[in-house]
């Protein structure tokens, strides 16, 4: 069973924001209400990379952990999903994301932040797929209409993909291999820190290996 | 509603504040722009945001786009943003747009978009666009209908022409036109009688154009965005694609991971594009010649160039090489800062990475020098060997959607369509074209003299209204303009322009917004609004940077009462009283002229650039079987387009019957004529100083003529005995044409392509087989050479490189050295002792007022900032997102916007993005703008701070480098 | 910025003061399709969604078509 999967190429990313207008695009998201946004580190200076984040469709999402309500559940797909009829707005999920993915219409001191909002991997809520209703809380249902979301399919540069892990754990190996230069190779900042470019193996320098 | 007002604020500080922490703690010290931008929003947007929103994300149900069990129509259209030219598929019901797919048939885009891009479905939604005509009363906005509007926007002009004459109007049309409607605003101003018709390329590649031209014959994009897939080495300078065309990127990342290709990015500002880069150099603003000529020393010295291609194919290298003797590494790093090391490494990458290409935006062209920057480039390029061939180029990226074709089309001071020019023979072309009589026409114009002469370009339109009238060579100065889908903040020194703004007896701005021109209080009365539909409410074609056309087919029809470009130019022509003779072959549809009509009078009359083999029906079937198009070469391998490149790049030569495929890279020998094959055009006669300037022993594959060859003409048809193959038909046009002359008909004047269909069947090019010239000749400065820019941050260089002298020209006068001079002697620099530079960003376009209304882009960036370094923040006591006002040195300018600290910018410099306006000197201009129309953001114009100076040979002004002081506000 | 300068989007009726306690009642479980209604009370959205078994919200949606090949295609380039 195809498990799904977002994966960001930071090699790629731009920061562009197709990915964050796409998603407003396709779900009609209201101003303030941000299902994916650009994290970028070392903004500014060498070094700086961008990576686009939204809710991860983790294994074991610990927001489903925490829920009180339980308004949470997993597709066979792997889609993390919620039901905003159950969703009390308590917040708790916001605080056990790792990835700051749960988004709330409102803030009050004491009480409800209203439904929570987060990235659905374009596969709608509870609903009938693709019903009006399904729209109007969760937005469109891309997955059940045999398409994939529309943030990874309107990517600029290929660095946001979407779809089958597996199939996206072989295209980025191909493109690491491919790539198989100094920074440009996996873990070589981890290795080496960055000081060191990998000039030796770098773009241009004779004797590079591989096609 | 109590309680939600009372608990609105502190709620707001506490959730946003750990929003805002969660994401901080994540990143660590560090502070990215978006990062600041969004506590920024917090405080701002977000606020409301968060107060003012529906309480929960559960929405009715007529308002999501997709409704089921109604047809879903699918239409092609192209994105309206950059010139990228991306495939937007709109999925219409009911003729309402309600979803985007992407367009991955598209051979450049491949479905893919950037933030722009993937947000256009929003702009027919258009809440904030105009809704109905609107004319200012005594300050106040009054609705009126169409037809009064025209009808008193008509009676005004004609006034104004009787009284003053025809070159007291101004017509700026737009790069955002149609190939269509750019034709026809061109064509409205000439039948109106005047050459004061310009666009936005003023303003953005006008000086690229002029120096790529004047160096081997086309002024566009040598290759495509696709190719740069093909190059070894990339250099960017001055350009920030991943902002600016970031689906020009995934090109550009493929090449540089396929081919492990160095990837070298020179600009002042540590942009996106370098975040990618193998090598950044930063270097000071302004010295990009010494830069480029501190490249050429080094291949010069290692005799890295391409000896055999300079012999064969390029005019007068030796005096480049005199002048980049000058330019050894020591002089270069003192004048541009970079380290001679560095200097060094770059010329090593590109000359042992070839082929290597060369990208180049507004960094580049927006410069005093422009011209001559883009013809260093150009040389050094010609030096490597690196023009006509793939992975090589100058690939210049041009800024809006058609702003390519809207200059191929002539909506420029200085030519009639396709570069004609304005001298008596390119009237007579078109006249012929058009139908009119010659006479006729040079009646509609004050004087033959003016009908030939530049008219005011754009950069300067509000000087000709306010200087005095003795300094202006027209009859009378600018009275009125009238504006189709153009900015207000998009010209340098605004304090100056609002006093042009404020003498205009009439100011029309036909638009989809309201635009900054219509923000000022300074206008109370005299202003007509006019809603222009967007391109994706018509249809036409449009030329992307690469020179492809492309058809977008209407998503929509015009939305409120909006109309398109040409029913508009109908309206106004039909008011003039010249409709009938302007639309003699152009069929109108009740008020609208039909766009296929007028492509065809294109193909029939812009032979000189190749716009005639893209009939309107072959653009169509291009997009149709986009999938059969190589996602590289662009060329397809199959169906009925089979080798055809896609879009027709031009030139694409003679009739559309002709089946030519276009030109995928220009001036590439290595093909047949017929194939796309091509080499340097002979634009500037064959001899110069006793030294050929044709072609050596170069020449396309298969070609008759196995060396350089003039242009060609009847004569040189006969010369060659190659008359014999025009048909009847085509002889008697040419005889036609000719009268007692006919052998001076040419190549470019033959509206029965005859001549070209000829040449090419002895497999020449129409335009001669001649050497690019490092020579220019007729430009001011003839090899490039570095000059200091008028407001230079180094005062002691002046001296030794000075600007060009004061001149006249495009009608006014222009200070240069004089001005130049007299700031470097002044204490300016002690009082102003900032670089300040603009740039783009990605969220938004040109002046933004569109993009800045729509929610999905603006939610992204909401406040207009300036960038400045640690280092000088920490000496002036600013903080990251106080705010700061920024003074320039002219007309007491200032901008109040919000301190963005980081080392993107460097030392002592200071960059603005360009993309705001509806603030002035810190007071919001909400209340100006017609309501419901003010762009959802709003902030200080970059503009309001620029300065004087110009670039001799196009006016281009100079946005790139000023001086100016920050203080914390 | 001036406060009342700042964007305002989609400004549209504000949610009465009472609902939060009654989502929570519903949260625990009391009076479903009553609190329903009170939800979306001020959105006038249908009363009550069709919505799908417990078994159809688990199933795969997921698709290898075509569409999705062409995908995969174009990351590989």
């Amino acid at each position: 069973m195809a498990r799904m999967k977002f994966l960001c190429d930071a090699e790629r990313c731009i920061e562009c924001n197709a990915c964050v207008t796409a998603c407003k695009n396709e779900h009609e998201i209201p101003w303030g209400m941000n299902r994916r946004r650009l994290i970028t580190l070392k903004d500014g200076v060498p070094g700086e990379r961008s990576i686009s984040m939204a809710c991860m469709h983790c294994n074991d999402p610990p927001c489903a952990g925490v829920c009180p309500v339980d308004c949470f559940y997993q597709t066979a797909d792997g889609v993390v999903l919620h039901n905003k009829d159950l969703c009390i707005g308590c917040g708790y999920c916001f605080y056990a994301c790792p990835f700051g993915a749960p988004q709330y219409p409102q803030t009050t001191n004491f009480g409800s932040r209203g439904k929570m909002d987060k990235c659905t991997f374009c596969t709608g809520g509870p609903e009938v797929d693709n019903s009006p209703e399904e729209y109007q809380k969760y937005g469109s249902n891309r997955l059940a209409e045999g398409k994939l979301p529309l943030c990874a399919e309107m990517c600029s540069t290929r660095a946001l993909m979407a779809g089958d892990g597996d199939v996206l754990a072989d295209i980025y190996q191909e493109r690491s291999l491919r790539r198989g230069y100094g920074s440009g190779a996996y873990g070589w900042s981890t290795a080496y820190g960055n000081a060191d470019k990998g000039r030796a193996f770098g773009p241009g320098a004779s004797g590079t290996k591989g096609s | 509603m109590l309680v939600k007002r009372s608990t609105g604020k502190p709620a707001r500080g506490s959730l946003a504040r750990s929003l805002a922490s969660g994401l901080a703690a994540g990143l660590g010290a560090t502070v990215d722009r978006r990062g600041f931008l969004k506590s920024s929003g917090l405080a701002a947007g977000g606020m409301a945001a968060l107060s003012a929103l529906p309480a929960t994300m559960i929405r009715k149900a007529e308002a999501g786009p997709m409704v089921p069990n109604v047809e879903v129509v699918t239409r092609k259209n192209v994105c309206t943003h950059c010139s990228v030219g991306c495939t937007v598929i709109a999925e219409v019901q009911n003729g309402v747009w309600t979803g985007q797919e992407p367009g991955w048939e598209s051979p450049i885009s491949q479905g893919a978009h950037c933030a722009k891009g993937a947000s256009v479905r929003e702009l027919t939604k258009g809440e904030r666009r105009l809704k109905y005509p609107l004319k200012l009363v005594d300050g106040q906005w009054q609705r009126i209908s169409w037809d009064q509007a025209v009808e008193e926007i008509g009676n005004q002009l004609l006034d104004i022409r009787k009284q003053s004459g025809p070159d007291a109007v101004f017509w700026l049309g737009s790069a955002k036109f149609t190939n269509e409607a750019s034709y026809l605003f061109r064509k409205l101003a000439a039948f109106w009688g005047t050459n004061n018709v310009d666009h936005q390329a003023r303003i953005c590649h006008s000086t690229t154009v002029a120096g790529v031209a004047n160096t081997w014959g086309y002024g566009a994009m040598t290759n495509s965005y696709n190719d740069i897939q093909n190059a070894k080495a990339l250099l960017f300078i001055g350009g920030n694609p991943a902002e600016a065309h970031p689906v020009s990127m995934p090109h550009a990342l493929r090449g540089k991971e396929r081919n492990r290709a160095p990837y070298i990015v020179i600009d002042p500002r540590f942009t996106r594009t370098a975040a990618h880069a193998t090598e950044y150099v930063r270097i000071r603003p302004g010295t990009d010649i010494p830069m480029t000529w501190g490249i050429l020393w080094h291949i010069f010295e290692n005799g890295w160039e391409d000896k055999e291609f300079i012999r064969q194919r390029v005019y007068g290298m030796d005096e480049v090489r005199a002048e980049v003797k000058k330019w050894d590494p020591a002089t270069v790093e003192r004048v541009t800062g970079v380290p001679g090391e560095q200097v060094k490494r770059v010329a090593e990458l590109i000359s042992k990475n070839r082929p290597s290409t060369v990208i180049w935006c507004m960094g580049i062209t927006q410069k005093t020098t422009g011209t001559a920057n883009v013809r260093a480039l150009s040389i050094l390029q010609l030096a490597l060997g690196n023009i006509g061939v793939a992975g090589g180029g100058a690939n210049i990226y041009r800024g809006h959607c058609n702003v390519q074709g809207a200059t191929d089309l002539g909506l420029d001071v200085s030519t009639l369509p396709s570069y004609y020019g304005l001298a008596e023979g390119a009237w007579k072309h078109f006249c012929r074209a058009w139908d009119v009589d010659y006479d006729w026409m040079k009646a509609r114009f004050t004087s033959k003299e003016l009908m030939e002469a530049k008219g005011i370009p754009t950069t300067r339109w509000f000087d000709a209204v306010t200087y005095k009238p003795e300094d202006i060579e027209q009859p009378s100065p600018l009275k009125a303009m009238f504006v189709m889908g153009h900015g207000g903040n998009t010209v340098t020194r605004m304090p100056e322009m609002l006093k042009g703004l404020e003498k205009l007896s009439l100011l029309v701005v036909a638009d989809p917004h309201p635009t900054t021109f219509a923000s000022f209080k300074q206008r109370r009365n005299g202003t007509y609004l006019l809603p222009a539909c967007t391109s994706f409410e018509t249809d036409g074609s449009r030329t992307c940077s690469n020179r492809s056309l492309q058809w977008g087919e209407k998503v929509v029809e015009p939305i409120f009462e909006s109309k398109d470009d040409y029913t508009i130019m109908y309206l106004m022509a039909k008011k003039f009283g010249f409709a009938d003779e302007m639309f003699k072959h152009i069929s109108v549809e009740n008020t609208r002229p039909v766009p296929e009509d007028i492509l065809r009078e294109i193909n029939r009359s812009c032979i000189s650039t190749g716009y005639t083999g893209q009939s309107p029906e072959r653009l169509k079937m291009h997009m149709k079987q986009q999938a059969d198009f190589d996602k590289i070469t662009m060329r397809a391998s199959d169906g009925p387009c089979k080798g055809d490149y896609y879009g027709l790049p031009w030139p694409s030569w003679g009739h559309p019957e002709l089946r030519h495929p276009g030109c995928g890279i220009l001036y590439d020998t290595s093909k047949h004529v017929m194939d796309g094959g091509g080499v340097f055009r002979a634009r500037f006669g064959v001899e110069r100083n006793g030294v050929s300037l044709l072609a050596d022993g170069s020449y396309s594959q298969g070609s008759e003529i196995q060396d350089g060859y003039p242009e060609f003409t009847m004569a040189m048809l006969k010369k060659l005995g190659w008359d014999k193959d025009l048909t009847p038909e085509e002889a008697r046009v040419i005889q036609a044409i000719g009268g007692d002359k006919p052998d001076e008909v040419s190549w470019q004047t033959d509206l029965s392509m005859g001549i070209i269909r000829v040449a090419m069947k002895h497999g020449c090019v129409p335009h001669g087989n001649a050497k690019a010239r490092c020579v220019a000749w007729n430009l001011p400065d003839p090899v490039p050479v570095h000059r200091e820019p008028i407001y230079s941050p180094r005062p002691e260089l002046v001296k030794e490189y000075p600007a060009i002298p004061d001149r006249r020209d495009f009608r006014l006068p222009q200070l240069a050295r004089s001005l130049q001079s007299k700031i470097a002697e002044s204490d300016l620099r002690q009082r102003f002792p900032f670089i300040l530079t603009s740039g783009r960003l990605v969220e938004y376009e040109g002046g933004g007022e569109e993009t800045r209304s729509n929610p999905w882009l603006a939610e992204l960036q909401q406040t207009m900032f300036a960038e400045i370094n640690p280092k000088d923040a920490e000496r002036l006591g600013i903080r990251n997102g106080a705010m700061v006002w920024v003074y320039g040195p002219e007309n007491d300018a200032k901008a109040k916007v919000m301190a963005q600290v980081t080392e993107r910018i460097g030392v002592g410099t200071v960059f603005m993005p360009f993309h705001f306006s509806g603030y002035w000197q810190g007071e919001s201009l909400r209340g100006n703008y017609p309501p419901g129309t003010d762009p959802i953001v709003l902030g200080e114009a970059a503009n309001s701070v620029t300065t004087y100076g110009y670039d001799p040979v196009t006016f281009m002004q100079e946005t790139k480098v000023t001086l100016c002081r920050v203080e914390p506000a | 910025m001036r406060r009342d300068d700042t964007p305002k989007p989609n400004t549209s009726k504000t949610e009465k003061p009472g609902i939060e306690r009654r989502n929570l009642l519903k949260g625990l479980g009391i009076g479903a399709a009553g609190v329903a209604a009170a939800t979306l009370a001020n959105t006038t959205a249908p009363a009550e969604a069709a919505t799908e078994s417990r078994q159809d919200q688990l199933k795969s949606r997921y698709q290898d078509n075509a569409h999705v090949e062409r995908f995969y295609a174009l990351n590989r380039l």
